[in-house]
């Protein structure tokens, strides 16, 4: 379910690349200091873009400085220096990956070796931040309750995505919420459950897992026919969710220049959504 | 009834102040085309009397609460005020107590989807509505905005973008000259580099 938003990087200027690298390391070094280190295994992109974007909305600069790590140990590496708000997020990360393993688990019975790896790195995060692990925790619960009924409705289906998002949002950001980012943060939430929905189609058929356009459109065979003959409605569901991030991602008040979460979010998204639409592979084609 | 909001040009599902509003307007147009000359004057001043008695009749059967259709429009009502506030769950919890669902219902609850970002469920509804009051301008001017939404979006898709920081779309809808290959430049490079080391090992 992870690593759909991503930067559109051929059109990502150089000096936002290597801000996107520093908050990416700088993230990883992040889940290091509130999960230890096994944690920072499961960093990914969206958690990535989260600390970006909130860091701008909520006007906390970052301090970049050159630094090695475990994997970069040769070459010093420009690494945002993890403040408080990157080590919530560093715990967030953990913590949506555990409840990613559960439901796998839930689903396949696949999962459980990793996810006895990642356990402890689980305790550390969960005791740092009780709350946020309650809203995963109830928003998974409501989100397996309707995949429990066999509806049809991406909607509903997404809606405990959306709005565990929101509360995310909100808990990270207390006062200094606005309206449009709790859209964005709901859209957004949304819109990673589709597009993992409709990447995972072909999987999710052969193993009969859940998968809402699975039961909304039960004729067809495969991910090429229901590309090729829904396509319009495809483009409805997705097209709605972006134009309202696009709408809303206007209307924010930024602290700082806002080139990078722009890219992500009105370039990033539709390309991957187009990627994933084309029968791409899109989980390689942004690497650094 | 029906002929009451005609000659007020609203629909019947219109909300107290949309009433309101057009009373107030089309009274001021008449009130001024009264004293022209000729059949203009004339008719205006008919018009007026059938403005005036069309309001106090909408007025009389919104305060008794029940329309010809046996619907309560005060309870549209209830559900449009709660949309304009901004609390979707009483608009929905509202809508859940009507027995019968009429077109005006079925619009209703697609605004209320769309305002919860809902979309696809919004779109259903509002086919509903439409399909069943084909005519009701209202319904049709709303899925027409839907669907130039979709159509916007339709297009931005295909040009692969969807605008923002980086300054007009049509400088980007042009193709990249070298194409895919120089938008996948770092895995040329990376591959370039082994080719050539390949190379001097094997030449040395």
């Amino acid at each position: 379910m992870f690593g759909y938003v991503k930067t559109d990087l051929p059109n990502l200027y150089v000096k936002d690349t290597i801000l996107y690298k520093s908050m990416y390391c700088g993230l990883c070094k992040g889940i290091g200091c509130a999960c230890g280190n096994k944690g920072r295994l499961l960093l990914n992109y969206d958690l990535t873009f989260l600390s970006v974007f909130l860091h701008n909305v909520m006007g906390l600069d970052v301090k970049i400085e050159k630094q090695r790590c475990i994997i970069h140990h040769v070459r010093k590496r420009p690494v945002a220096i993890p403040d408080d708000l990157t080590k919530r997020i560093g715990a967030l990360n953990v913590i949506l990956a555990r409840y990613k393993f559960n439901d796998d688990v839930l689903d396949s019975g696949k999962g459980r070796l990793a996810r006895a790896f990642f356990n402890s790195s689980y305790k550390r995060a969960k005791k740092s931040e009780p709350e946020l692990d309650l809203i995963v925790k109830e928003r998974y619960s409501e989100l397996v309750k309707y995949e429990k009924t066999g509806g049809d409705s991406v909607d509903i289906a997404s809606d405990p995505f959306g709005n565990m998002m929101v509360d995310v949002v909100n808990v990270l950001m207390g006062e200094l919420v606005s309206e449009p980012i709790k859209e964005i943060a709901y859209n957004l939430g949304k819109w990673i459950y589709l597009i993992d929905a409709l990447d995972d189609f072909d999987k999710d058929k052969k193993k009969n897992n859940f998968n809402v356009f699975i039961n909304k459109y039960q004729s067809v065979k495969d991910k090429e026919q229901l590309i090729k003959e829904k396509q319009q409605e495809l483009i409805y569901v997705f097209g709605s969710t972006l134009s309202t991030i696009a709408e809303n991602a206007k209307k924010i008040e930024y602290k700082f220049n806002h080139d990078l979460t722009d890219n992500v979010l009105m370039r990033g998204l539709s390309m991957q959504t187009k990627m994933v639409m084309e029968n791409e592979k899109c989980k390689n084609s942004t690497k650094f | 009834m029906q002929e009451f909001y005609k000659v007020l040009e609203i629909s019947e599902g219109a909300s107290n102040e949309e009433v309101e509003l057009a009373y107030k307007t089309l009274k001021e147009k008449y009130s001024k085309e009264r004293f022209m000359e000729g059949e203009v004057g004339n008719n205006a001043a008919k018009m007026l009397t059938k403005v005036e008695t069309a309001y106090f009749e909408i007025c009389e059967s919104r305060k008794r609460n029940i329309d010809d259709g046996g619907q309560t429009v005060e309870n549209f009502y209830e559900v449009e005020k709660s949309i304009k506030e901004g609390n979707f769950a009483k608009a929905q919890s509202l809508l859940d107590e009507f027995s019968t669902r009429s077109a005006e219902w079925h619009y209703l609850q697609s605004v209320v989807f769309y305002k919860k970002n809902w979309m696809s469920e919004s779109k259903k509804q509002l086919e509903i509505a439409v399909n069943m009051e084909p005519f009701n301008t209202k319904y049709s001017k709303a899925y027409s905005l839907l669907k130039e939404k979709i159509e916007y979006n339709d297009r931005q898709f295909r040009a692969g973008n969807m605008g923002g920081a980086y300054g007009p779309n049509e400088q980007y809808q042009e193709r990249q000259m070298g194409g895919s290959d120089s938008n996948n430049c770092m895995t040329f490079c990376a591959t370039w580099c082994c080719m050539d080391m390949l190379c001097t090992m094997c030449c040395r």
